[in-house]
């Protein structure tokens, strides 16, 4: 491949023509020899490496917008994501890296004040469940998982992914042994919830009812942890605690909000949290707790249970101390007691 | 492409004696009993670290995903009890700073120093062109493997200049080991590149040329300053002349306080210095044999440490065994603040009108205040500025908090919080401020959930966790014994809620 004269350096245009080629060739899996394939499989990945110090400069230079322009405009021109993403598991992990960047890169790159990435991705948006799916590849994960973050940042396309099936799949992904994959997919779970805060307000309040007794039961298999395989989840609930408490306290979530701190069921879940025997999950359920003491509406029932266990649970709070000091802590635990000890029982 | 599968969860493993030692994790020897294979496994405790969780996630991502002969990685990890395990290949020379210690207390020879550091470089230049940073380069993360494989080890606190799609030209996070650590991450001015693990690279030489960093007796504060403030450390003492002009160049080249003036990893490559280098034989061979077992090293560290505590009104044990204790916190979480380095290195000050042995030579630039002055105001004048580049996302920033229906209070708490944050100012150790660039993070979750009030107590918790800790450091330079947090609060197992 190796050519003895310096040619005269690749334009961008070029180098998308060239890789797309080459991925062409790599999807095909042609029956040519061994060893040719190798070479070419290489040259991929030196295209791939150049593509992305176009983007990303290197540590001589930094990107140069034109050149970013021209290689976006190339590279979704025609199927060239497609086809990377198909073929990524036939790159060896240098070259996924590199790829990974790239379209990462690609998805806020401007084009006449376009992002064609998103428009590429809402005709292809079949390209997410292959994304999505990523998670059940240990070798794909990270680097599938890594760009479906990127895409994401597409409200259209982080709507389709919010009601598609794949949400459900989620709650199985964030508890999936590996922890470097269980944690991109936290990541990526959170991303999709938090991002886009009229979007996630129109799924949470479509899916209300499946969505927290999904939530629900995830963390109520935490409260009875004997055995241990259990106890080897310990770690999800805290991420779900504190993304529940992100959700419930953005204001665009505020319906969802009201309904959630209403329910009998959330409000046992929490108080069992919060008698947990990991400190970071009492911290992360006392701040979904107060959520039910601060509310000025509390149902009839939400009352009786809090008024019964008034004193259980202001003796609680008496011992409830952080590590250190923490003046916001301590006022909401204030407020907190305050509400319970005020209670009237109401009949 | 086939890859070994090394299994997942802990029934899988059998933990043998302890390794290695840092703040909040231990590492282990241990045999995979299916491949029956030895690893190394660094066990990492959640609850100790709970405000990390980004990083260690970041850590364990970075890892698994490296892919070079002389950049440690890991195999697998996966969370047993509140604990996460990293399965890693095992290094059964230990780190070059175990090595230092047990057997070469002055330095190593030039032609060791020239191999170890060239196969370092070949990991930097791996990392770099991955846009990583390794933000702790030293001595104590070169691992040596029983054939005299050389790899940099420990991500505990790298960064990745490539974050999430969008070149970060540079970072400002606050964080290094003081005597590694590049005078441009310190300052927070224009934030930092890969170039600070240059700086890095070079103390290290300095460290195994003498088998310690220069500055490595002060407290960490007066190293702040004197890195700042003194011409730079080199290969230039009485006992440094057995070393060759090659050797002292390129040191040098490295320990220029202009970053942009440093040579990249690639380019320092090609420096003749690293001509004379050899091969990971000779390493096993001259470095290794004779060695005793990684554990027993281990073992009598720990022994000798006890014995310095023992007797510790011995001025001198007393700072080798708080460099130590710095040393194990490694860059883990520093954060300097302005008034307590203030404080701190005004009381040392004074001491200095006797040279330390690592000062002969080195000029102890006599910047008078005005400097410091112009210094520290261009330090604090950063540290409000440092919170902004890293956020990316400004959508998802919100109002302060204020529940639909309890309005009037929860807002009353919020100001309540400012308020005392005010009052706290007067005290010497801690500002909100210098506090958020240090655990800055590209998701910017801090900011995020403080604005939203709910995670308010995860930014302070933080906040508190590092006061806590350089207090706890402290108090171990005297006492030596480490100090675990204090019981939370009193579990109410037996007390069951009517519902």
């Amino acid at each position: 491949m190796k050519s003895l004269f310096k040619s005269k350096p690749k334009t961008p245009v070029d180098l998308v023509r060239q890789t797309r080629d080459l991925l062409v060739y790599a999807d095909l899996g042609s029956d040519s020899r061994e060893s040719k394939r190798e070479d070419k499989m290489l040259e991929l990945g030196k295209l791939l490496r150049e593509l992305k110090s176009i983007l990303y400069g290197n540590s001589e230079a930094e990107p140069v917008p034109e050149a970013c322009a021209q290689l976006t405009q190339e590279f979704f021109r025609e199927n060239t994501l497609r086809l990377l993403i198909i073929c990524l598991p036939k790159l060896n992990l240098e070259a996924r890296k590199d790829a990974t960047q790239v379209v990462a890169n690609l998805q806020r790159q401007q084009v006449q004040s376009r992002l064609i990435a998103c428009d590429f991705l809402e005709k292809n948006i079949d390209l997410m469940d292959i994304l999505v799916s990523g998670y059940e590849s240990t070798d794909m994960a990270l680097h599938y998982g890594a760009m479906l973050r990127e895409c994401i940042r597409h409200q259209s396309v982080a709507r389709y992914v919010l009601e598609s099936e794949h949400m459900k799949k989620f709650f199985d992904y964030i508890q999936l042994p590996n922890f470097d994959i269980a944690a991109d997919a936290a990541a990526t779970f959170k991303e999709l919830l938090t991002r886009h805060k009229s979007t996630v307000a129109e799924f949470l309040s479509k899916n209300y009812d499946w969505f927290f007794a999904e939530y629900n039961s995830k963390l109520l298999e935490s409260t009875n942890y004997i055995t241990r395989r259990q106890a080897v989840k310990l770690r999800k609930p805290l991420s779900l605690l504190q993304l529940l408490g992100d959700i419930l306290l953005d204001r665009s979530n505020s319906a969802v909000m009201t309904r959630y701190v209403s329910s009998r069921d959330n409000l046992r879940i929490l108080m069992n949290l919060l008698r947990e025997s990991s400190k970071s999950i009492h911290i992360e359920a006392f701040h979904v707790f107060k959520l039910f003491a601060a509310n000025q509406h509390k149902p009839p029932d939400i009352v009786s249970i809090l008024v019964a266990n008034r004193s259980k649970l202001l003796r609680l709070f008496a011992d409830f101390k952080t590590e250190k000091e923490d003046a916001q802590f301590e006022a909401d635990k204030a407020q907190v007691v305050r509400e319970i000890a005020a209670l009237e029982p109401k009949d | 492409m086939e890859k070994k599968k090394y299994p997942i969860g802990p029934e899988h493993y059998t933990l043998y004696e302890e390794v290695g030692q840092g703040v909040s994790a231990s590492v282990h020897r241990a045999l995979c009993v299916p491949l029956d294979e030895i690893v190394a496994i660094k066990i990492l405790d959640f609850e100790r670290d709970k405000a990390d969780l980004n990083n260690i996630s970041r850590e364990a991502q970075t890892m698994v995903l490296v892919d070079h002969p002389n950049v440690l990685k890991s195999h697998c990890s996966f969370v047993s009890d509140h604990n996460l395990w990293v399965v890693m290949p095992f290094m059964a020379g230990g780190s070059c700073l175990h090595i230092l210690k047990a057997a070469y207390p002055d330095g190593f020879e030039e032609v060791v120093i020239a191999t170890v550091l060239r196969e370092v470089l070949k990991g930097l230049e791996y990392l770099h062109h991955h846009g990583h940073i390794h933000r702790d380069v030293k001595a104590g993360n070169i691992l040596i493997g029983a054939r005299g494989a050389i790899k940099l080890g420990d991500f505990g606190v790298s960064a990745c200049l490539f974050d999430s799609g969008d070149r970060q030209r540079t970072r400002k996070t606050f964080v290094g080991t003081p005597c590694w650590m590049a005078p441009e991450v310190m300052e927070q001015l224009n934030g930092y590149d890969c170039k600070a693990d240059i700086w890095s690279f070079g103390i290290t030489a300095l460290e195994l040329a003498h088998g310690h960093a220069p500055f490595s007796k002060y407290p960490p504060m007066k190293v702040l300053l004197m890195t700042l403030q003194n011409a730079p450390p080199g290969l230039d003492y009485e006992r440094d002349r057995k070393f060759s002009k090659s050797f002292k160049q390129m040191t040098a080249s490295c320990l220029v306080k202009d970053p942009s003036k440093r040579p990249s990893a690639k380019k320092l490559l090609k420096h003749s210095f690293f001509k004379q280098a050899r091969s990971n034989d000779y390493i096993a061979r001259k470095l290794l044999e004779g060695l005793p077992d990684l554990g027993d090293r281990l073992k009598a560290l720990k022994t000798k440490e006890e014995d310095m505590l023992a007797q510790k009104k011995i001025p001198d044990g007393q700072k080798e065994e708080m460099s130590h204790n710095e040393y194990k916190r490694g860059i883990s979480d520093w954060n300097f603040n302005l008034e307590d380095v203030k404080a701190q290195a005004s009381l040392i000050q004074d001491e200095d009108t006797i040279p330390d042995r690592d000062q002969e030579g080195s000029s102890f630039a006599a910047s008078g205040i005005d400097h410091e002055k112009k210094l520290q105001h261009q330090i604090s004048s950063t540290y409000h500025s440092s919170q902004v580049p890293d956020i990316e996302d400004n959508d998802i920033m919100q109002s302060p908090l204020s529940l639909p229906f309890a309005n009037s209070t929860v807002n009353n708490t919020t100001t309540q919080y400012e308020k005392s944050n005010d009052d706290d100012a007067n005290i010497p150790s801690s500002t909100h401020e210098n506090q958020v660039p240090q655990n800055s993070s590209p998701q910017q979750d801090n900011i995020q959930s403080s604005l939203a009030g709910k995670n308010v107590f995860d930014i302070s918790g933080r906040l508190f966790d590092g006061l806590g800790r350089q207090a706890q450091q402290r108090r171990g330079s005297s006492s030596g014994s480490i100090n675990l947090p204090d019981a939370y609060f009193l579990p109410v197992k037996d007390e069951r809620f009517d519902i």
